[in-house]
């Protein structure tokens, strides 16, 4: 059976089971993809999307009713993820160090460095976006959507989706720019 | 084109590159793509990271079902509602016998420090016996009691004076302090000095001081004296009156230093002054020679030394008998 937003919203407010583990399941997937773009560790990113449900389930009382609560989720897992790493920010500054020799002794062949180096600019200028261009990029490039479906699902019009895709690409591609260049520069040097 | 360079926003090629774009866009995007490298450049820097990022995407197939188990039992174990229920770490309830205890704890602990701060400095009290005894007293001062002497004084002087109070006999070496005077009460005596040294001697209901150096002010009473060096007074207990007199040598002193120092000393004088030092018991037989004097300085010698140097110096005798010393 399909419901409308505002239904299953309301559904939870009234404490349905059934319907918390319905929206669980059907979103979990996406949601744990979107939380490993930033955490690169499946259960820390179960963990965060678990942290998100439990919430929703203690306060459900409080859930608002308008809006799409695919586009709450994602912001919310968003959230939850960003504030996990300034959490983990401290513990990351000692950890870089070890972690960047490890990746350079698993790896020797320069193209391999650079494949990984661009995959992480790539990652982390999409970790910088503004928080609804970044959900938006999410669910183009990853769950495959249409913009009339990311539209329908979030609650917006096509223009929207067509703008903050356009916003996703060029502010990523501005922060790469250099970094494409020079890869650039060593593919045709070779 | 004219329109084409520059002008196409990035929102059209994104669309045109997700394959969202119109036919007449994507023509316009072909048109403009032709147009220029720089273009194309563009344009692939943009598919280049949109290709890219796919790989960023979770590769790992995850279940679901047993995430939404594992959820189920983390808000199972949160107690009713999954609402963590406030417990207030400490009963809101004001323990007023807790704050009483505290206060009196800080009254008391305040008013035995603020006794400890005020009472004056414990009092010590030294007793010679049958020795002589040197003691620093804490502002410098040197004391040297005779045998069967006491003296209290405070460990430390606090105020204006320097209080103490003296039985017996005792050689003062006083460490100027003009700020604190230096107060000494014998019997219903008052010895004040600034820095001087000068001996006490309260023995058979009499006091005698005798200055070596600087003045002394002896007082009883209203009465009051300054002694200036090589002066005496003597003060019967039962009378208020006193005046000075001059002595000559240090008899005194002896108890201090072990020196007997004569200066025209009358041999009335040295006797006594022998009996006490040795515990002997000397007698002038012959009311003639007390009066003749003798200078000379005894240091340390024994008895049948000094006696020797009397009977030398005046041309007499000195006869045992019964345990007296006559001299004649």
């Amino acid at each position: 059976m399909e419901y409308s937003d505002s239904t299953v919203i309301t559904l939870l407010k009234q404490g349905s089971e059934k319907v918390f583990e319905r929206v669980f399941k059907d979103h979990f997937k996406s949601l744990h993809a979107y939380a490993y773009t930033f955490m690169k560790d499946d259960e820390l990113a179960e963990e965060v999307v678990q942290n998100v449900f439990c919430r929703i389930w203690e306060k459900r009382e409080q859930l608002k009713t308008d809006g799409s609560l695919k586009a709450y989720l994602y912001r919310s897992v968003h959230n939850e993820s960003l504030n996990y790493l300034k959490h983990q920010k401290v513990k990351a500054n000692f950890e870089v160090y070890y972690t960047g020799q490890m990746e350079q002794q698993e790896d020797h062949s320069a193209k391999k460095i650079m494949a990984n180096e661009l995959e992480r600019h790539i990652r982390q200028a999409m970790n910088e976006l503004p928080q609804q261009c970044r959900i938006i990029f999410q669910l183009s490039r990853f769950e495959q959507l249409r913009y009339q479906q990311i539209a329908d699902q979030m609650g917006l019009s096509v223009k929207t989706i067509e703008n903050q895709m356009g916003k996703a690409l060029k502010l990523m591609r501005l922060k790469l720019a250099e970094f494409l260049t020079l890869l650039f520069l060593i593919w045709i040097n070779r | 084109m004219s329109k084409s360079n520059n002008h196409i926003s990035d929102d059209l090629l994104v669309k045109h590159l997700l394959g969202e774009a119109t036919p007449a866009e994507t023509a316009e995007v072909e048109e403009w793509l032709a147009a220029d490298e720089v273009n194309l450049a563009h344009f692939n820097q943009l598919k280049r990271i949109w290709d890219e990022s796919l790989q960023l995407a979770n590769t790992s197939t995850v279940d679901e079902d047993a995430a939404y188990n594992r959820l189920q039992n983390r808000i199972k174990r949160t107690p009713d509602n999954g609402e963590a229920k406030v417990v207030a770490l400490q009963p809101k309830k004001t323990n007023w016998l807790t704050i009483a205890a505290a206060i009196m704890v800080i009254c008391t602990v305040g008013y035995l420090a603020v006794n400890y701060f005020n009472q004056p400095a414990a009092l010590v009290t030294v007793a010679s016996n049958d020795k002589v005894l040197t003691d620093t007293l804490a502002d410098g001062s040197v004391v040297t009691m005779n045998k069967r002497s006491q003296l209290s004084y405070p460990e430390k002087f606090k105020g204006d004076t320097r209080a103490v109070s003296l039985q017996g006999e005792a050689f003062f070496s006083v460490t100027p302090d003009k700020t604190k005077p230096f107060i000494i009460k014998v019997n219903d005596v008052t010895i004040r000095v600034v820095g001087t040294s000068f001996n006490i001697k309260s023995r058979d209901g009499k006091t005698e001081v005798i200055v070596a150096t600087g003045i002394v002010n002896v007082a009883k009473k209203q009465n009051n004296i300054n002694l200036n060096p090589g002066e005496k007074t003597e003060i019967d207990n039962s009378k208020t009156g006193f005046s000075k007199q001059s002595v000559k040598g240090k008899l005194y002193s002896y108890y201090v230093n072990k020196e007997l120092v004569c200066d025209q000393t009358p041999l009335s004088e040295l006797v006594p002054a022998l009996n006490a030092i040795y515990g002997a018991n000397i007698v002038i037989g012959n009311k003639a020679i007390e009066k003749m004097p003798i200078t000379t300085v005894f240091k340390d010698q024994s008895l049948e030394q000094v006696l020797m140097v009397i009977r030398e110096t005046f041309k007499i005798s000195a006869e045992r008998k019964n345990g007296q010393i006559i001299l004649k």
